[in-house]
């Protein structure tokens, strides 16, 4: 997918039934003034988004005030795009899955697992195997930025 | 046909025999008895029960092609469905292509699914090689200086019920000699070619190539017991086996001290690096003669160092092989006898930047080097010593005297690590809006901020980002300040030196089924087994210590094989003032933890597992794959953690744990790149179901043992996954259930805040309940789940269709109570439950 403009990926999430997968990186990663964590959050709350919590962040996000979170493992989330979805994290199959905090080799890995819905991957690299991603972002600051314009654009 | 054909495959002397009243004929048993009708006939005498062969339909298939063995593949592939990832779309694999099969199909009939899991066979494929060629050269290497009618076994405590599982169960041999080793790694390396070839020129389904990815790793792990044998019977490596069984809570000794920290300075320093132990024999065999062995240190990473510790105890094991660039780059070693292993490494450059004299010791060439195995010894030694950098010599034999006479001879060398003043330095260089190398990292370390912090505060700064680097180098390549990273990185390393210290044990070798056997008593007080492989590399060098710390402590029965176990020993408790391998016994029980030795001892972990159908049920291995895989499986098989970087080598094993029976954890950042998933779906009812072996009849079970292949970001989502994939319908005594659904509740909340998604449907009587939380969890059934609950009672059981059930009807309809003894398919029934099933319209 050719499309990066953080502004115009917030476009191809809006009308559509979208699950956030938040990964251990959200736990790691601190900008200065805000942590990953929070952009998922953020996130969250102004589309109205539930929250697969994968690794160890289910507790930070609840702490955060994320309003529907539930502790899913990655592999679980992928896998349960294939059949008829059941989980209760979110009420139907999902439309598209918006991935947050995952390496880039793992970020692949859970993308390009998924085939029956689309996939977006707000990381610090591109990820060829997702349906949308944000390009590569030369610093941590850089990908502060497109996070904070696609919070913006969600408004 | 059929009786001439049974004429060309069983040697009519040996085709009948009889076992109590009932004869027996061979030729029902198996399609071709492959020439093991001695052995077979001896295994079916001493092993088999007589009712047992007359109520089942038993099939052999002695020297098993992938083919032969589909059917605990087809269960586990059914309930598994692979998902795959990295989608390779376009394939190019033959002179007809590229082919895009997103279209349709190539032009070979390949589908795009199948593509998939042909790339996942060519993973494992790839991940066998090393380890059959090392193999190899090690059984020749044997048969040149033993012969092949040289005895051997896995020690004095082995008999026929348990010797050389891993090769017994594929083969039907009972191994007994080099002879049969021989043939069993020429099957096994026959049958990897026609895996190989299936890798790149197969068109069959997605289950064909799986059940050949499945196939791969049962002969890699058939060709790690043939490497044990030999080292075990030919070249002294101790074994439990040939112990005692009443000390084995205490052998080995924590006697061996490794880390960087307990090398002894001012002694000339031989490193051993990659999968080939013989050098090493050769140099200190060297020593011995010479009297020698404490004016020299004698070190390795890895599995050779493993290796190496079970027969000299004065050997330092430095670290895990995929670290080994690391600790090459920080200069500890004088000479460095290296040869092929799990990982990629580039030792020559790595060695020369600080002066190591290489001599590379693998049939394959490395980096150019001229092939001198003939020139004289003498020679070899003058030009080392005399500046030249590194030589290829594959006579191990020559290469041992080499290796110590050249550590002798070298006048010392220069120090290429960066000052503190240097490092400070070169970290202004990194620039404030640049973080390239945390993409590149495939740890995900945040290295920019660790340097940019290293302008103050120096080293220090980079001791975590240090911990958790395996030296790929992708960091340097990115740098647009071409800051030598590694570099940094190795001088935290070097700060650290002093403190890098820890004790364990030597590897202990397998388990005979004597210990297996005792050590069922204790198994009513344990959650259950905890298995531990790692290859290190992984963010946090801690984890398997602390891993192996939180389940042993909490009675399980854990062993540990490969790179891990050096890992694991690096965990101390401060409050006990130990090391793991300190703090904890040894023997095969609850509450102890083992290391079974380096690479090729994970062989072990599969023979501990699949002894338990001949130790509890009375089936005889021999030949006999699919129905030991089968009570492997549902009953004692444990989940498995595979920790750190993950080697293509470890693909391949986890594929032949898995096909026996294990669930496999593999995490964290490892096993999200691998090429498939194999993971359950506990809300698809579908899926979770039994046969009564005695009657046919299905019966619903709990969704246990949920994944059999999962990634895992954490070592605390590791932790918590494994107390979850240990509820199985096996479990059916409450007992058991509660000892696994206690740690798996606890740990949810504890790290997750909430219940698990899934508790209440391993539940089938309140003495289930972890005791502590019982009025809570009861409450919650009836709240929630709409159970009938009194007091600390259930009255009446939800089933998962919606019924409420009395506690009778539950038992009846929902797991294992009632199916007395249980099969994951019908095809595994005895002979008069097919008939019932066959009445009720089943083609079986």
């Amino acid at each position: 997918m050719s499309e990066k403009d953080p502004r115009k990926l917030a476009e191809h999430l809006k009308g559509k039934k979208v699950l956030l997968m938040a990964g251990q990186l959200c736990e790691e990663v601190d900008f200065g003034t805000k942590k990953l964590v929070d952009y998922v959050v953020e996130i969250s709350n102004r589309i109205g988004a539930p929250i697969a919590a994968t690794g160890n962040t289910p507790l930070s996000l609840k702490a955060k005030g994320a309003k529907t979170v539930r502790k899913m493992w990655a592999a679980e989330v992928a896998n349960y795009m294939r059949w008829p979805w059941e989980d209760p994290v979110i009420d139907e199959k999902p439309e598209i899955l918006v991935l947050i905090g995952y390496g880039p080799a793992t970020a692949q890995g859970l993308a390009s697992a998924v085939r029956d819905g689309e996939t977006m991957v707000l990381g610090n690299t591109y990820v060829k195997g997702a349906t949308y991603s944000l390009p590569e972002s030369p610093s941590l600051g850089r990908w502060q930025q497109a996070l904070e314009e696609m919070v913006q654009s969600l408004a | 046909m059929e009786e001439k054909l049974i004429k060309k495959r069983f040697d009519p002397e040996k085709r009948f025999m009889e076992l109590g009243k009932t004869k027996i004929d061979l030729a029902r048993l198996c399609r071709d008895a492959r020439g093991v009708e001695d052995d077979l006939r001896q295994a079916i005498k001493e092993d088999w029960g007589e009712a047992r062969y007359n109520d089942w339909d038993t099939r052999l298939y002695p020297f098993a092609e992938a083919s032969d063995l589909v059917v605990q593949d087809d269960v586990l592939l059914n309930n598994y469905p692979p998902l795959y990832t990295d989608i390779q779309t376009v394939c190019s694999d033959c002179d007809n292509g590229p082919c895009d099969l997103e279209n349709g199909k190539g032009l070979c009939g390949l589908d795009l699914d199948p593509f998939q899991a042909r790339l996942s066979l060519r993973v494992a494929c790839r991940g066998c090689q090393s380890q059959f060629m090392d193999t190899r050269d090690l059984l020749d290497y044997a048969i040149k200086e033993f012969g092949l009618d040289k005895e051997v076994s896995l020690g004095a405590r082995h008999d026929i019920s348990d010797q050389a599982l891993s090769i017994a169960i594929l083969t039907g041999q009972y191994v007994r000699n080099l002879s049969h080793l021989e043939r069993a790694l020429a099957y096994a390396e026959a049958q990897l070619n026609k895996l190989f070839l299936a890798s790149h020129q197969g068109t069959g389904s997605v289950f064909d190539f799986e059940n050949m990815t499945f196939h791969c790793g049962s002969v890699l792990l058939l060709v790690q017991g043939v490497s044990e044998l030999v080292k075990g019977s030919c070249f002294g490596f101790q074994r439990g086996a040939d112990r005692d069984k009443l000390e084995m809570d205490h052998w080995p000794p924590p006697n061996i001290s490794g880390g960087l920290g307990n090398i002894e300075k001012g002694k000339p320093v031989i490193a051993f690096v990659g999968d080939n132990f013989l050098p090493a024999w050769s140099a200190i065999n060297h020593l011995k003669d010479k009297g020698l062995t404490e004016r020299f240190e004698i070190c390795a990473p890895g599995p050779v160092g493993l290796d190496i510790a079970r027969f000299y105890d004065r050997v330092r094991i430095v670290g895990t092989m995929v670290n080994a660039g690391k600790w090459i780059r920080l200069g500890f070693a004088d000479v460095i006898v290296a040869s092929t292993g799990c990982s990629h490494l580039d030792i020559l450059g790595e060695a020369k930047r600080v002066e190591s004299k290489v001599i590379w010791v693998s049939p394959q060439g490395l980096g150019g080097l001229p092939d001198r195995t003939d020139s004289p010894g003498e020679e070899l030694i003058d030009d080392l010593i005399g500046g030249l950098d590194a030589v290829w010599v594959r006579d191990v034999d020559k290469v041992g005297e080499i290796a110590v006479r050249v550590a002798q001879g070298l006048k010392g060398r220069g120090n290429y690590l960066l000052s503190e003043e240097k490092v400070k330095e070169e970290a202004k260089r990194c620039r404030e809006d640049c973080d390239l190398c945390f993409n590149a990292c495939p740890n995900s370390l945040l290295i920019g901020q660790a340097v940019r912090k290293a302008r103050e505060e120096g080293l220090s700064a980079l001791t975590p980002i240090e911990k958790g680097c395996y030296f790929c180098g992708k960091c340097e390549q990115q740098c647009p300040e071409k800051i030598p990273i590694r570099d940094l990185i190795v001088a935290a390393l070097k700060k650290r030196v002093p403190d890098d210290k820890f004790i364990m044990r030597s590897g202990r070798g397998s388990v005979p089924e004597d210990e297996i056997a005792r050590s069922a008593f204790t198994l009513m007080n344990s959650p259950g087994f905890c298995w531990i492989l790692s290859c290190g590399g992984s963010k946090d060098m801690e984890d398997v210590g602390w891993l192996a710390n939180e389940f042993t402590g909490k009675g399980c029965l854990s062993l540990i094989a490969g790179c891990g176990a050096v890992e694991a020993a690096r965990y101390f408790d401060r409050e006990a003032g130990k090391f793991l391998f300190e703090k904890f016994t040894c023997e095969y029980a609850v509450k102890n933890i083992s290391s079974l030795g380096g690479c090729t001892a994970m062989t072990f972990l599969q023979e501990a597992s699949a002894h338990w159908a001949r130790t509890g049920v009375h089936i005889s291995h021999y030949a006999n794959w699919t129905e030991v895989a089968d009570i492997t499986h549902r009953l004692m098989a444990p989940p498995v953690i595979i920790w750190g970087r993950c080697p293509e080598r470890m693909y391949a094993v986890a594929a032949g744990l898995i096909r026996i029976g294990h669930q496999v954890i593999v995490g964290p950042n490892a096993g999200f790149a691998w090429k498939r998933y194999l993971v359950g779906n506990h809300f698809d009812r579908s899926k979770w179901y039994v046969w009564d072996t005695a009657s046919g009849r299905k019966v619903e079970t709990e969704p246990g043992q949920e994944h059999i292949l999962i990634p895992v970001e954490t070592k605390e989502e590791a932790l918590t996954v494994y107390w979850g994939l240990l509820q199985k319908p096996g479990a059916s005594v409450s007992i058991m259930r509660l000892l696994s659904l206690t740690p798996y509740i606890a740990c949810y909340e504890k790290y997750f805040g909430d219940l698990p998604d899934d508790w209440q449907w391993f539940v089938t009587t309140a003495s289930d309940l972890p005791v502590r939380q019982k009025v809570r969890l009861l409450k919650e059934l009836k709240e929630k789940w709409g159970w009938d609950t009194e007091g600390v009672t259930i009255k009446k059981a939800r089933h998962r269709d919606g019924r409420l059930l009395t506690t009778d009807e539950f038992a009846h309809e929902y797991s294992t109570h009632e199916a007395r003894f249980f099969a994951k398919t019908p095809k595994l029934v005895t002979k008069k439950a097919k008939e019932n099933l066959r009445k009720e319209g089943m083609k079986i």
